[in-house]
């Protein structure tokens, strides 16, 4: 017969009371608590009445796996009155009374609420203020700055899912939150005790609780697998890698609050751990874009230069375009796909330190079945602070529906707009009529 | 990560930071403490005389003939505010174990309590006497 047992769960400062007729409840069943850290660790035990107090020391830090010095004080205090230290994590600590009559660790109700909200608001201000600024900067840039990455890559898609995720959360925690504080002030103006839930509320909301990991997680693995299944090699290793780290910062954290370091030593390791978590999963990212940049890569060395050469088979060459074969060239096919949109990029270039002349084409084609992706690409394509000076062109040639074009003497850009895909052409030459037949019978462009 | 992004971190840390010390420095030190409830009347009561956390507790409850009872907890908090706000002083430290004692300070707010408590007794006394 097994003598513990362990369960994950998670309660908030507010939420205290409702843990403690938890604990009380598990005594009644013969389980009492020994240790909390990642999970709650019970012990068998004969089924028993007891009285826990499950209080938030403000002065303890979220750091502390162990008593410092003042919560050992506190402790005494709370030992002197009739109450047993059993374990803390963080400012969370939890007493048994060994005395039945023992005085409440809290006897004031306006101190509890100060002391519930500032410890609240000071372990979440990064949550709850900074860390949506980040992540919608960054999911913002990424939108706008490059649509089609965005549409066409389930890793970025993965993280806007898990924005969005992480918005819904924060934003149901931070109003479940306030309305606590305006019935906790409501019940203080009324000389009464604070709000709180009981136990069965509590474990409603922590299978609640479970659904944004579980959702989050089978987000990781799907979309990995998509990514998997469409040669997106690339996403597909860096959501194995983010997952590999989600893995690894559990058991090392969990690890660390086992291992019941001081105050000190906790955040040095946090921040050691934080700084090579993100460190290596940088150094990894761009190994993968080395690794995944090229179809068939080849490095060619010549003299300091150093080149990643592709030797991709693509459908326009630059000998299509009137360019005669160069010694060395560079070729290389992408394909970018989600359930959303698809885009093949292709690009045909020779180097001009390695052979004295300079020559490329850049082209792809975006499909999407849905109007509102291919005008959203067509608009980051064609408008905004860095594509005014495109203009309409004649459509009729190629056959589409629209046609914008920016050329200049060197510099030759067009976009050419079909129902549900997109051409998109780059080089330094300006098309003929006769280019514009080839590249349309050999992407098959209507 | 950009330095546009690490700005509008920093503002908004120092937004945060201001709000804590709006909150500790107003709401604490001053509102609290103009009038004071009955367990902190009692604890001032008690650090008349050098007294640690413990002995505190039970001297509170023998002043006020067992009608006052501070829980460990509170006293801790109490404690640690009184000595921020300057109303006590810490005589001695033994250990862990911390003795405080009332300040001037502390004498001054606990005479103006007691004065407000005697104004509203005769106040009392002079409507409800009588009945």
């Amino acid at each position: 017969m097994k003598n513990t047992f362990k369960k994950f769960f998670i309660f908030k400062y507010t939420e205290c009371d409702a843990f403690k007729e938890y604990l009380e409840e598990m005594a009644l069943k013969g389980w009492v608590l020994k240790d909390i850290n990642t999970y709650l660790t019970f012990e068998r035990s004969e089924p028993e009445q007891l009285i826990y107090s499950v209080e938030v020391f403000e002065k303890a830090s979220v750091y502390d796996t162990r008593l410092e010095d003042n919560a050992k004080e506190y402790v005494d205090y709370c030992l002197e009155a009739g109450w047993k230290f059993i374990c803390s994590v963080g400012k969370i600590h939890v007493f048994v009374a060994i005395d039945e009559n023992a005085v409440a660790i809290e006897t004031d109700e306006t101190i509890k609420y100060q002391t519930i909200k500032k410890s609240m608001l000071k372990q979440n201000a990064f949550q709850w203020v900074v860390l949506p600024v980040i992540l919608t900067f960054n999911t913002v840039t990424q939108y706008l700055g490059n649509f089609e990455f965005f549409i066409t890559n389930y890793m970025t898609i993965f993280t806007a899912f898990i924005v969005a995720l992480y918005y819904i959360i924060t934003g149901s925690q931070i109003i479940s939150f306030s309305i606590w504080c305006k019935r906790a002030k409501q019940n203080l103006e009324k000389g009464q005790k604070l709000p709180s839930f009981n136990q069965k509320d509590l474990k409603k909301r922590n299978i609640i609780r479970m659904i944004p990991f579980i959702v989050s997680l089978a987000a990781l693995i799907g979309m990995g697998g998509l990514s998997f299944l469409n040669a997106d090699y690339y996403s597909g290793w860096f959501m194995f890698v983010i997952m590999g780290s989600i893995i690894l910062i559990t058991g090392v954290s969990t690890w660390f609050q086992r291992s019941k370091l001081s105050r000190e030593a906790n955040i040095g390791f946090q921040i050691i751990l934080g700084v090579g978590a993100a460190g290596f999963i940088m150094i990894l990212c761009v190994a993968l874009v080395i690794g995944f940049s090229h179809e068939n890569a080849k490095v060619l060395v010549s003299g300091t230069t150093l080149s990643i050469v592709g030797r991709s088979e693509i459908p326009l060459t630059l000998e299509d375009t009137g360019i005669r074969l160069q010694k060395y060239r560079d070729t290389d096919k992408d394909v970018q796909r989600t359930v959303f949109a698809k885009c093949t990029s292709y690009y045909d270039t020779t180097s001009e330190q390695l052979s004295g002349e300079q020559a490329g084409i850049t082209y792809s084609v975006f499909e999407s079945p849905y109007k509102f992706i291919v005008d959203k690409y067509v608009r980051s394509k064609t408008s905004g602070r860095f594509n005014k000076l495109y203009k309409q062109g004649d459509a009729s040639q190629w056959g589409a529906n629209r046609v914008f074009i920016h050329a200049e003497e060197s510099y030759y850009n067009i976009v050419v707009v079909y129902d549900d895909y997109v051409f998109l052409y780059r080089s330094d030459k300006q098309l003929t009529e006769a280019m514009i037949g080839t590249i349309r019978e050999k992407l098959h462009l209507k | 990560m950009t330095i546009s992004s690490v700005d509008v971190i920093f503002v908004i840390s120092n937004i945060v930071t201001r709000y804590y010390q709006h909150l500790e420095v107003n709401n604490l030190a001053r509102e609290q403490f103009q009038t004071l409830s009955e367990p902190m009347y009692y604890i001032l009561l008690s650090l008349i005389d050098k007294c640690c956390g413990v002995d505190i507790m039970k001297r509170a409850e023998e002043l006020s003939q067992g009608r006052i009872a501070v829980g460990p907890g509170t006293l801790y908090t109490l404690l640690a505010r009184f000595q921020e706000a300057g109303i006590i002083n810490e005589a001695e430290i033994s250990g862990r174990k911390r003795t405080y004692i009332i300040s001037d300070y502390g004498k001054e707010l606990l005479k103006v309590e007691y004065n407000r408590l005697h104004l509203m007794l005769n106040d009392g006394e002079v409507i409800m006497g009588g009945l």
